[in-house]
């Protein structure tokens, strides 16, 4: 340090300092220019992580899982005006690029029987928009009759709707946000609306943040220099001091641009970070030459001042540097830019001070006022240490105290992201949330991907039995699953509302559910892999982890990772209790979906063992003659009298029910023409009685497989005494138990089988999960920053002092100061999260330089008094350290005066730790310092420091 | 080239109200589209066989086999290609009637499909697409470029007709006038779907493209293209064909 000081004093190198640091500057400023600020939230994702690149496997898979959810309330949505608005909207989401599919009760399709011409009826729910009362009030009756849009698509009040909007695998939520928010206004621009999910909520909490650095930045800036300005009472010496921090901010900012590195919104913090840090160090050297110049020629005064001060000002901004460096050990790539530039501009405005500031000093005749300021304060921290120094056991039995009890609290940090803990009561994603737990079941989804045959009926049997078993889980609102898509389609065609018995039919049933969006969001196209998409209506991420929790435990439960398919027959019954526990629990689901619930489960279980009553004939004739007046029979009888109709029906319901096996079956149909020819008076070859026998053979049989049902559901109703509920709603739940209890008569069942060839592999996943995984993430780059962090300041310090235990003892201030802090974070119920993970870093780049100033001055003779050299060092840095907790602190506190929640953890905690870490340099220096000096050579103790060294006998060593 | 092919009705689940825009026709355009209209083949009876390609960005391509048989009104259809679905038959009597014959099920199924707007299995062609005969009747014309070799139209749906998309665009060879390449437009003025017609075939003076594609913008770029194998013009098919019972023979 003496050589460089030699060499920097020179007029002619002061020169050259000034001309390329004034040249470097303009060039980073061309540079600083061309930044782009990066506004990707995805960035903070780390990508290694197993949970997190496992949720964009799977979201690659299936389209997006980031899910826009937008509600809207209205007096009455079922009103033309409302409803043509909203078809609107839905088809201009589903029209845009970057958006995957929109759904909404008017893009939803539905099928439903056609009671008048038979057969089945496709369109959408709603199709035409009304356009009188009568019309709306039918609508509203028909919409509000399907269960599973009701409480997912539509309010059952009917006076709020729900559009989910799947955004394109890979796109930028705040895109997403963006182009549905731009779409949604222009159609509703006066209906109260909620933006719910994931997208919404991220570039809420993202847009807050950045709006609030933006505005609240500068002013942070301004705080910190007139604190300086007051504290320094030199105008010149502040502004030069500013200005080489200004620069600190240029260069790495223009490095940035020459590299094309982006900028992001932590990096938007770096000025205030580089303000509150970067700015002391000139103060110190300028400080030091002041007071040197009183009585010595200017250029003595600068080298002396820079051998004097310049080792502790470089060793406590390396120490700041490395620890801003220790950001590198993070995996989330936004942070790590943020270290590594906040520490080049760190370490730009440490070399302008001890380069830029002593060449201007030479070229200028720049000076300065010698009087030190703030003694007062200087004095009250010299008491303190003094005080500390004399009553060593009660304050070191106190100061582990508040040790152990901060640890307790710190130990309770909860690492847990929770997006909720990101925005305040009122806010709108609150409100949105608030909104969607009330009217549609939550807004946080968790998906289960299964890798398995999905064309195997044993397979979507198990989808669906898992989706079943899971609905039960208190916390979840709704279970979408490939195997009720498929059962609903098989409704369309089959007329029951099951997976098929045959791979044949589930094959022909995915033909028919070819590009639908909503079907390739279930399944891939190869039939696969299929997933589950449940919503749960908590949305606090402890309330979510305990139903994730259930939902890993029952998907590892339920689906056998090898398996065989099993006749359900006398010979197996393991094979015939499963079934019966799959039918059991798609009752339950059912009952779920129905507002009830199965009050006794084993009663349930009895009911499903019972055999089947007799079938009601006279009910089939009557499905017959029903059917015979379709346009789906198409058969025009001779007379078409009803009597007519009757006798023909009685006469092919006399033949039973179609048997299962082909042969049996073509005997039985053999068996139609002559019946159906007896019946209407004519030979079996007439035209007439060979298409009426046809179309007869193809349907009667449905009608006895929907009698059978019926029959099944009245007698497990009544044995299992379910709760149905009133009127038309009672008589679906019905219908839908009778087709669930046809699956007592499944042929075969997926039985757990090691070692079997059938393989099935779930895996849970979605955003609850992706936080969970960027939660690990977190907490494990807050270790490895950590340990990264004290390492290197530590070695640092152990090389500037050339003592190990020096280096750790100038550390422990610091660390109880962390301790403190998450402590304080614990007890208060703040979470670790990326910004609160930035925290160990910021205090011990900022913190740690505290003790070292401290015990660099740290300086007494033999034989002297250990108090001498505590007041002795209060009194050189009591006011340094203070004004510059207080220049970071107010820094940062200016960050909390916005709305964004994390900017104000941040803020807030590194200002509460900024006092503390000060408080705790003048406590713990003090308590553990036994030695006579710590600076490698003794530093000389200042006169007006000696001499006021009121304490001459107390705390003695 | 008979625009309605089998593929009218198969639109299976979906529908949309377009919305039909007023819009001066000029005169050239008027005549342009006429002419277009007059070229366009309708044969009493046609059958085709087709090769249907569905191209996903990003995924395998999934093909079909296609076998269609049209008279007056009537259409059946059968897919002969891939396992899946071998054997599927499909008949379209008038537009809320059509039967589907299932394979795996042994039986016909009536399906009314209000869903216009949607492709059948996996297809990009919807029945809105196939359900324009008659351009002039639907349309009116203006004139956007014309080149002496093509002529580009501007097609505004008529106040009160039936037309599936308030806007169209189409290129037309102007020796045949015949279109080339027809874009689909909706209410909010974006292009959702393009159709291009290429490899014309004059047949008993009728021009018919031997290769259809449609390209769906709204997914990604995914098309469709039907490759005529064969074909055959006014031969006698019996009305007969055209009946449940004929759907489930050769079952």
């Amino acid at each position: 340090m003496k050589a460089f000081a030699h060499f920097i004093v020179k007029r002619s190198v002061a020169w050259a300092v000034v001309v390329i640091v004034l040249t470097i500057t303009g060039l980073s400023a061309i540079y600083a220019n061309r930044v782009v600020q990066d506004d990707d939230v995805l960035a903070f994702l780390p990508k290694k992580n197993k949970e997190v690149a496992s949720f964009y496997e799977v979201a690659g898979r299936f389209g997006g899982l980031d899910i826009a959810l937008v509600g809207i309330e209205s007096d009455d949505v079922f009103t033309g005006d409302f409803l043509g608005r909203l078809k609107t909207l839905t088809k201009r989401l589903n029209e845009t690029n970057g958006l995957e599919y929109a759904l909404s009760i008017t893009s939803v399709e539905d099928f439903s029987p056609d009671k008048e011409k038979g057969g089945i009826t496709t369109d959408y729910l709603v199709r035409e928009i009304p356009t009188d009362a009568a019309a709306e009030a039918a609508i509203k009756d028909k919409v509000l009759s399907r269960d599973h849009v009701v409480g997912n698509l539509v309010s059952a009040d009917g006076r709020a709707v729900m559009i989910y909007v799947f955004a394109t695998p890979g796109a930028q939520p705040r895109d997403t946000a963006g182009k549905v928010r731009e779409l949604v206004l222009e159609q509703f621009p006066t209906e109260k609306k909620y933006w719910g999910g994931a997208p919404f909520i991220s570039t809420y909490v993202y847009d807050v943040t950045q709006k609030d650095l933006k505005s609240l930045a500068p002013w942070a800036c301004l705080a910190i220099a007139l604190i300086v300005l007051l504290s320094f009472k030199d105008l010149l010496g502040t502004g030069l001091s500013l200005l080489t921090t200004l620069l600190g901010i240029v260069i790495p900012l223009g490095i940035m641009g020459f590299m094309g590195v982006h900028t992001n919104i932590v990096l938007g913090s770096m000025p205030v970070i580089l303000f509150a840090l970067g700015s002391a160090y000139g103060i110190h050297i300028l400080t030091r030459f002041y007071a040197l110049a009183a009585t010595l020629p200017r250029d003595e005064a600068l080298r002396t001042a820079l051998e004097d001060v310049g080792p502790s000002v470089l060793g406590s901004g390396l120490t700041t540097v490395a620890g801003l460096l220790s950001f590198v050990m993070m995996d989330i790539v936004p942070m790590r830019t943020f270290g590594i530039f906040t520490a080049i501009g760190l370490t730009i405005a440490l070399a302008l001070a001890l380069t830029f500031i002593p060449a201007v000093l030479v070229i200028s005749p720049m000076r300065g006022k010698t009087a030190p300021t703030l003694v007062w304060l200087s004095e009250l921290m010299a008491r303190l240490s003094t005080w500390t120094q004399a009553r060593r056991l009660g304050v070191g039995i106190a100061t582990g105290a508040l040790a152990l009890v901060a640890s307790f609290y710190a130990m309770r940090v909860s690492s847990r992201l929770d997006t909720t803990a990101f925005f305040d009561k009122g806010s709108p994603p609150a409100e949105a949330d608030e909104f969607l737990q009330k009217y549609f079941g939550g807004s946080q989804f968790i998906q289960i991907q299964i890798k398995g045959d999905m064309t195997d009926p044993a397979v979507l049997r198990e989808v669906q039995y898992l989706g079943d078993r899971v609905a039960e889980v208190d916390g979840v609102s709704s279970v979408v699953q490939i195997g009720g898509i498929v059962a609903q389609i098989n409704e369309a065609m089959d007329d029951v509302r099951r997976i098929p018995d045959s791979s044949e039919k589930v094959r022909l049933l995915y033909t028919f559910l070819t590009g639908k969006r909503a079907v390739s969001q279930t399944v891939t196209d190869d039939r696969d892999v299929a997933l589950i998409t449940i919503k749960v209506i908590p949305s606090r991420a402890d309330e979510v982890d305990v139903v994730l929790k259930q939902i890993e435990a029952i998907t590892k439960e339920s689906l056998p990772e090898s398996y065989a398919v099993v006749k359900a027959d006398a010979d197996h019954a393991d094979a015939v209790d499963r079934r019966v526990e799959i039918v059991a629990s798609r009752i339950s689901a059912l009952a779920i979906l129905f507002g009830t619930k199965v009050a006794a489960p084993d009663k349930l279980r009895e009911a499903l063992r019972l055999g089947e009553g007799k079938p009601d004939v006279g009910s089939i004739e009557k499905s017959i003659v029903a059917f015979m007046k379709t346009e789906a029979f198409g058969v025009p009888l001779p007379g078409a009298s009803d009597e007519a109709r009757a006798n023909l029906a009685k006469a092919v319901a006399a033949l039973g029910a179609p048997p299962e096996g082909d042969a049996q079956r073509k005997a039985w149909r053999a068996q139609v023409p002559k019946a159906v020819g007896e019946a209407l008076g004519k030979d079996v070859t007439d035209p007439t009685v060979d298409d009426a026998a046809l179309a007869l053979e193809q349907n009667v049989g449905d009608f006895w497989t929907q009698d059978r049902a019926k029959g099944l559901s009245r007698q497990v109703i009544e044995s299992a005494g379910l709760s149905v509920p009133d009127g038309p709603k009672g008589e679906r739940f019905r219908g839908f138990i009778g087709h669930a209890l046809l699956d007592l008569k499944t042929p075969e069942v997926l039985m757990p089988r090691a070692g079997a060839e059938g393989q099935l592999h779930a895996m849970v996943t979605g955003l609850p999960v992706l936080y969970r995984g960027l939660s690990e993430s977190v907490f494990n780059n807050q270790w490895n920053s950590l340990w990264f962090a004290l390492v290197m300041v530590i070695g640092m310090k152990a090389l500037l002092f050339r003592s190990l235990w020096t280096g750790i003892l100038s550390s422990i201030p610091t660390l109880l100061t962390l301790l403190v802090i998450y402590g304080g974070m614990g007890f208060v119920g703040l979470r670790l999260d990326v910004g609160t993970s930035m925290l160990a870093s910021l205090i011990i780049g900022a913190g740690d330089d505290y003790a070292v100033q401290y015990l660099w001055s740290w300086s007494v003779p033999e034989k002297a008094s250990l108090a001498k050299a505590a007041w002795a060092a209060s009194m050189e840095n009591g006011a340094a350290v203070w004004v510059n907790a207080l220049m970071v602190g107010i820094g940062f506190f200016v960050l909390t005066l916005g709305e964004a929640r994390p900017l104000q953890n941040v803020g807030g905690l590194t200002a509460f730790a900024m006092l503390a870490a000060a408080l705790a340099t003048f406590v713990v220096c003090p308590l553990l310092a036994r030695r006579r000096h710590y600076a490698p050579t003794p530093q000389p103790v200042e006169e007006a420091a000696a001499e006021s060294s009121r304490p001459t006998s107390a705390g003695s060593q | 080239m008979q625009r309605r092919t089998v593929l009218v009705g198969m639109g299976s689940l979906a529908a949309t109200a377009a919305l039909p825009r007023i819009a001066l026709a000029d005169e050239k355009g008027a005549k342009a589209l006429a002419a277009i209209d007059a070229t366009i083949f309708k044969a009493k009876t046609q059958i085709y066989e087709y090769d249907v390609n569905i191209k996903t960005p990003d995924k395998p391509d999934r093909k079909l086999g296609l076998n269609v048989q049209m008279k007056n009104e009537w259409r059946f259809s059968e897919f002969t290609a891939p396992s899946d679905v071998k054997g599927t038959k499909v008949l379209i009597l008038s537009p809320s009637q059509m039967y589907v014959y299932l394979p795996a099920y042994k039986k016909v199924r009536r399906i009314a499909s209000h869903a216009t707007d949607q492709g059948f299995m996996g297809m990009n062609f919807s029945q809105d697409d196939m359900s324009i005969t008659n351009y002039s009747k639907m349309y009116d014309a203006t004139v956007i470029s014309d080149d002496g070799k093509t002529i580009k139209l501007s097609l505004t749906a008529k106040k009160d007709s039936e037309a599936p998309y308030p806007k169209l665009e189409i290129t037309a060879d102007k020796v045949k006038n015949l279109p080339s390449e027809t874009k689909y437009f909706t209410d909010s003025g974006k292009n959702t779907k393009t159709e291009t017609r290429s490899n014309y075939k004059l047949e008993k003076d009728c021009w018919l493209p031997l290769e259809l594609k449609m390209v769906d913008h709204t997914k990604g770029g995914q098309s469709t293209t039907l490759t005529c194998k064969t074909y055959k013009l006014n031969t006698d098919i019996p009305d007969s064909r055209f009946s449940k019972r004929s759907l489930e023979e050769g079952a």
